[in-house]
């Protein structure tokens, strides 16, 4: 009896000593993401419903109106589909070659690792080197027009072109970054037991077939997670633009709602209006993960 | 027999067409690449002849003499000054992000303590928030603090991102508990465990978790940009940006200034490419 | 074990990085950023970069040379980020200049909000600077409940950059600049070659294949603002009354004026700016501001490029744009710094003739514009007769980096053919009325 009650107090003190450690590991980072990330989330709520002007020092609780100013702010609306377009041109863009890729790089093995080295080294590149780069390269008298005139072409104006510019830096945007979704589709690929493949192929299937029929189910948690996270990634766009074309032109035909956001926020210091844009923003991306979700992942389950 | 043939004819098509396809890839992504490395090496009046040359005929060196020896009428150049920004900010925030979360990754595998699987998701609910919606709190959080303006502002705030939690925490979790129970009876206290037995036994996974902290820190773009203000406080894509615009027309050095500041990543990236691209594979991380 | 190989060649690799890069840092700042070693530490920004930034970085270098008591840390900044960069440090309290040049259009953005100081005025009183000097309007631009704001550095216009040989060609003379709308229009098509060498009024002319344009519109709101004046609007009147123009009917002539010129006269669309392919005889005809003169003067062939006023176009009046670059100080400067820099400001007020002669822009200062000048830059007396005869100063406005990013992004979208004039100037219009609530 009495050493069993020994025990469980022994248990005790070493449970309590066990959980105060665990608070204390946690401590640092708990304090740091107290301060940098939750302090910051509450008060992008609370910017959204405020008046702030910072450079004339005015702060006064609002209400929705920030939500009206936005509703009726032209610029808004054109900057949110340029971000829309982009995300869907660059993500199709992205998965399509990636997953061609991988499927080529899964295929073969002398050279693979060269291969797949190369064609991921883009990602490793900061956006101010991918944006002079590509500036340089897309300009009238740049490399890619040189190409073309090689064909007798007389090339472009890329960047200056309302209708090229946005699929311009949809291009760029797919240099920079398809590798990688390129090793996470050939993870997946990995994955997949051979022993499928061969089935399929006992049963006679092409290689259309099996990559429709097989492989593509196969890795649709990948591709799931890839558009949703490229999505939600190239609808933030803002260094591209703001580095190849002068913050958003010709016009507003490069203008995206991340750029709205900022000129708002650190050109006009309207910080109340661009946060209230900024949750919008937010908050429409949510609803298109959710739908992406939705819309792919139901037939996941089979 | 001849559809024996026949399928291994096509085989090799097969393999020859997927060959062709990534070589075609490959030169797409080096063309560009080796087209900037050439004009950094060229005299200017070279660059802005037409057609475009890819290899230098003369090549120099001017352009990288130039942009390391900062003279007053271009004071924006001062990339040394830039690339010290980089590298010390870089280095202390890695260092940072290691320590503070591969302590929390510790607590969340290793110990138990009431409200941990609260915590761990309430902490992961994080992920869900897009970069744009802190961008002006966070903003507003260094006016606050007084660290517009300064590398603090650059240093501190990744120490707060779950991905490293989360990464650290798996790797522990993988971890036989033998080796903590051996400790345990050895009279090591919980610090004295995570200290000399986990950390050590987690090596690759610290490596790991560095090499991306130091990527995602040296190219960040947008909040360098939005916090600091002086030229002698930039990071180099920063400076590199603002140098672009003023300079447009000095493109052989705004090349080489490009392959200056791409190379230590580029670096790292070879050496470490293994496991960079093991671990984009089992995470999911490090795209954009 | 590999793993740890690996590890220790990252931590070698950023230390090495590290301690590399440290004592050249120590050169740097030396070197760069401060000139001069006194004890009294004036933080100067520039936006006076590129080749037009050395002749105010020589007269910098050489107060602190005179005044060994003073450190100034100088900056030069590009315009396309400076008025951010202003507003970000004026929003963090810190790190802002002590003086900083702006132009004078931008002005009542920090005046109004009391982020810059009367400091012309307290100048004056002083006696360090003469009020006389300057010319009237200019000062008057910069006032505000009858104080001086900034002290004007330079006072310049915009004109009309010819390529003298292409000119030549079109049998053109230069005694006989442009006169009226039309005429420029017909000089246009008289400098327009294609590949074949017709131009517009020759038989067989291919406009697909241009291979000389005859004008390059920069900056639109360097080329097209002035034909607003001329006829008779402007894009906001003066505040407080801050009345929008640019949706009215005058306003949409003259920009319809320069959207025909785009698309029915070749005229190069404004992106880029093609000062090089001017020198290469790819295009005849350049409108521009008065700071293009330092390039083509150090990049030219002799006497190729030539300066015209800028051309009578519009129905109303001939006229040109006006800007000043002016020198501001900050509200909050500590007295003894303020001393130094009003020093600063007049040494560079009174050396301001030497920044003529380099970058083409003329002073403020109405007496450092002597005759002699004429002799020393090409366009110096063409551009100083044609802004005292009818040159306009660009409108100003308590939100002008909101107003001028609107207009920019309009004449972009007009000239490259998304929009009409008129959906365009009617769009501008509504922007800046929200703007300017």
């Amino acid at each position: 009896m009495k050493r069993q009650a020994a025990n469980a107090s022994w248990t005790l003190t070493n449970k309590r000593r066990e959980a105060l450690a665990g608070y204390l590991f946690l401590a640092p980072y708990l304090g740091f993401f107290l301060v940098f990330l939750a302090g910051p989330v509450i008060s992008a709520f609370v910017t959204a419903f405020v008046e702030w002007e910072l450079l004339r020092g005015t702060y006064r609780f609002i209400g929705l109106e920030n939500f009206q100013l936005i509703m009726e702010d032209d610029l808004f609306w054109i900057a949110l589909g340029n971000s829309l377009y982009f995300a869907v041109m660059t993500t199709v863009g992205n998965v399509v070659v990636a997953l061609f890729a991988a499927l080529a790089l899964k295929s073969i093995r002398l050279g693979h690792t060269v291969f797949r080295v190369v064609m991921y080294a883009p990602v490793v590149l900061s956006i101010s080197v991918i944006g002079i780069i590509f500036s340089r390269l897309l300009a009238p008298f740049g490399l890619l027009n040189a190409g073309l005139e090689l064909f007798g072409h007389n090339g472009f104006d890329y960047l200056a072109d309302p209708n090229l510019v946005l699929p311009s830096l949809s291009l760029t945007t797919i240099w920079w970054g398809f590798g990688f979704p390129m090793l996470i589709f050939l993870a997946a690929l990995y994955a997949v037991p051979e022993t499928l493949y061969e089935a399929a192929r006992i049963d006679g299937a092409g290689r259309r077939q099996i990559l429709w029929r097989v492989t593509l189910p196969l890795i649709r948690p990948a591709l799931l997670f890839i558009i949703v996270t490229q999505f939600i990634a190239h609808i933030q766009v803002f260094g591209q633009p703001y580095i190849m074309t002068n913050g958003g032109g010709p016009g507003y035909s490069s203008y995206t709602i991340v750029l709205h956001i900022y000129r708002n926020a650190f050109s006009y210091y309207h910080m109340g209006y661009a946060g209230a844009m900024a949750l919008t923003l937010g908050v429409v991306m949510f609803i298109f993960a959710l739908v992406q979700f939705r819309l792919l992942g139901r037939y996941t389950e089979y | 027999m001849q559809s024996d043939s026949r399928n291994i004819l096509n085989k090799r098509l097969s393999k020859l067409a997927t060959y062709a396809f990534l070589t075609i890839l490959l030169l797409i992504v080096l063309f560009p690449t080796v087209w900037v490395v050439g004009q950094s090496f060229m005299p200017e009046e070279q660059i802005l002849k037409w057609p475009v040359q890819i290899i230098p005929s003369e090549p120099t060196l001017d352009n990288y003499i130039e942009i390391f020896t900062t003279k007053l009428s271009r004071q924006e150049l001062s990339l040394f000054r830039w690339l010290f920004n980089s590298v010390y900010v870089t280095t202390l925030s890695t260092i940072g992000v290691l320590l503070v979360t591969s302590m929390a990754g510790y607590a969340f595998a290793r110990l138990r303590f009431p409200g941990k699987q609260l915590l761990f998701f309430g902490l992961g609910a994080s992920f869900l928030v897009p970069g744009v919606m802190l961008l002006i709190p966070s903003f507003m959080l260094m006016r606050a603090l007084g660290w517009i303006d300064t590398h603090h502002a650059l240093i501190w705030p990744p120490l707060a991102g779950f991905f490293g939690v989360f990464f650290m925490r798996q790797f522990f979790l993988a971890i036989p508990s033998e080796l903590a129970e051996a400790a345990v009876i050895d009279g090591a206290s919980a610090f004295g465990i995570y200290w000399r037995v986990f950390l050590p036994l987690s090596r690759p996974a610290v490596a790991t978790l560095g090499i991306f902290t130091f990527l995602f820190i040296w190219n960040d773009f947008t909040w360098p940009l939005v916090v600091l203000n002086s030229d002698e406080m930039r990071t180099l894509p920063v400076g590199l940006v603002v140098f672009l615009g003023e300079y447009w027309s000095y493109q052989g050095i705004v090349m080489a200034g490009a392959v200056v500041s791409s190379a230590p990543v580029l670096i790292v990236y070879i050496i470490f490419q293994r496991q960079i691209t093991r671990a984009v594979m089992a995470t999911g991380f490090g795209g954009r | 074990m590999q793993t740890r190989k690996l590890s220790r060649i990252l931590l070698a690799v950023m230390i090495l990085l590290l301690v590399g890069a440290l004592p050249l840092m120590a050169q740097d700042e030396g070197e760069v950023q401060e000139l001069g070693t006194g004890e009294i530490e004036i933080n100067f920004w520039s936006g006076l970069g590129g080749p037009d930034g050395q002749s105010m970085t020589d007269l910098v270098t050489r107060f602190v040379e005179e005044n060994p008591e003073v450190t100034i840390n100088y900056q030069i900044l590009g315009w396309g980020t400076f008025f951010d960069k202003l507003s970000a440090a004026i929003v963090a309290g810190s790190g802002g200049p002590d003086l900083m040049t702006l132009w004078h259009s931008v002005v009542p953005q920090y005046a109004l909000t009391g982020h810059i100081m009367p400091v012309a005025e307290q100048m004056f009183n002083l006696g360090m600077l003469d009020k006389d000097d300057f010319s009237p309007a200019l000062l008057d631009s910069v006032s505000f409940d009858g104080e001086t704001y900034p002290v004007p550095f330079d006072n310049y216009g915009s004109g009309l950059y010819v390529n003298t040989r292409l000119l030549e060609r079109a049998g053109i003379s230069f005694d006989d600049p442009p006169e009226n709308g039309e005429e420029f229009i017909e000089y246009l098509r008289r400098l327009t070659w294609d590949e074949n060498g017709n131009t517009p009024n020759d038989d067989g002319f291919d406009a697909e294949n241009i291979a000389v344009w005859p004008l390059s519109i920069g900056w639109n709101r360097v080329t097209v603002t002035p034909a607003l004046y001329q006829w008779g609007t402007d894009v906001v009147t003066p505040a407080p009354e801050a009345e929008v123009l640019i949706d009215n009917e005058a306003a949409k002539a003259a920009v319809q004026y320069f959207h025909d010129m785009v698309f029915e006269h070749h005229a190069l669309p404004g992106v880029n700016w093609n000062g090089e392919l001017m020198l290469n005889d790819g295009i005849a005809m350049y409108l521009d501001g008065a700071w293009t003169y330092n390039f083509y003067n150090t990049n030219m062939e002799d006497g190729q490029i030539a300066f015209w006023p800028y051309p009578r176009l519009g129905p109303e009046r001939g006229s040109t744009i006006m800007w000043a670059h002016t020198l501001a100080v900050t509200s909050n400067i500590e007295p003894d710094v303020l001393d130094a820099t009003m020093r600063l400001i007049q040494f560079l007020s009174d050396n301001s003739r030497e920044h003529s002669i380099k970058t083409g822009m003329p002073s403020a200062r109405l007496s450092l514009r002597d005759a002699e000048l004429a002799d020393l830059i090409w366009t110096f007396d063409t551009l100083t007769t044609q802004m005292a005869a009818e040159g306009v100063p660009e409108y100003q406005s308590e939100r002008f980096t909101e107003v001028e990013n609107i207009m920019g992004a309009a004449y972009s979208s007009i000239f490259t053919g998304q929009q009409t004039v008129e959906e365009g100037l009617d769009d501008a219009a509504q922007r800046i009325r929200r703007a300017l609530r």
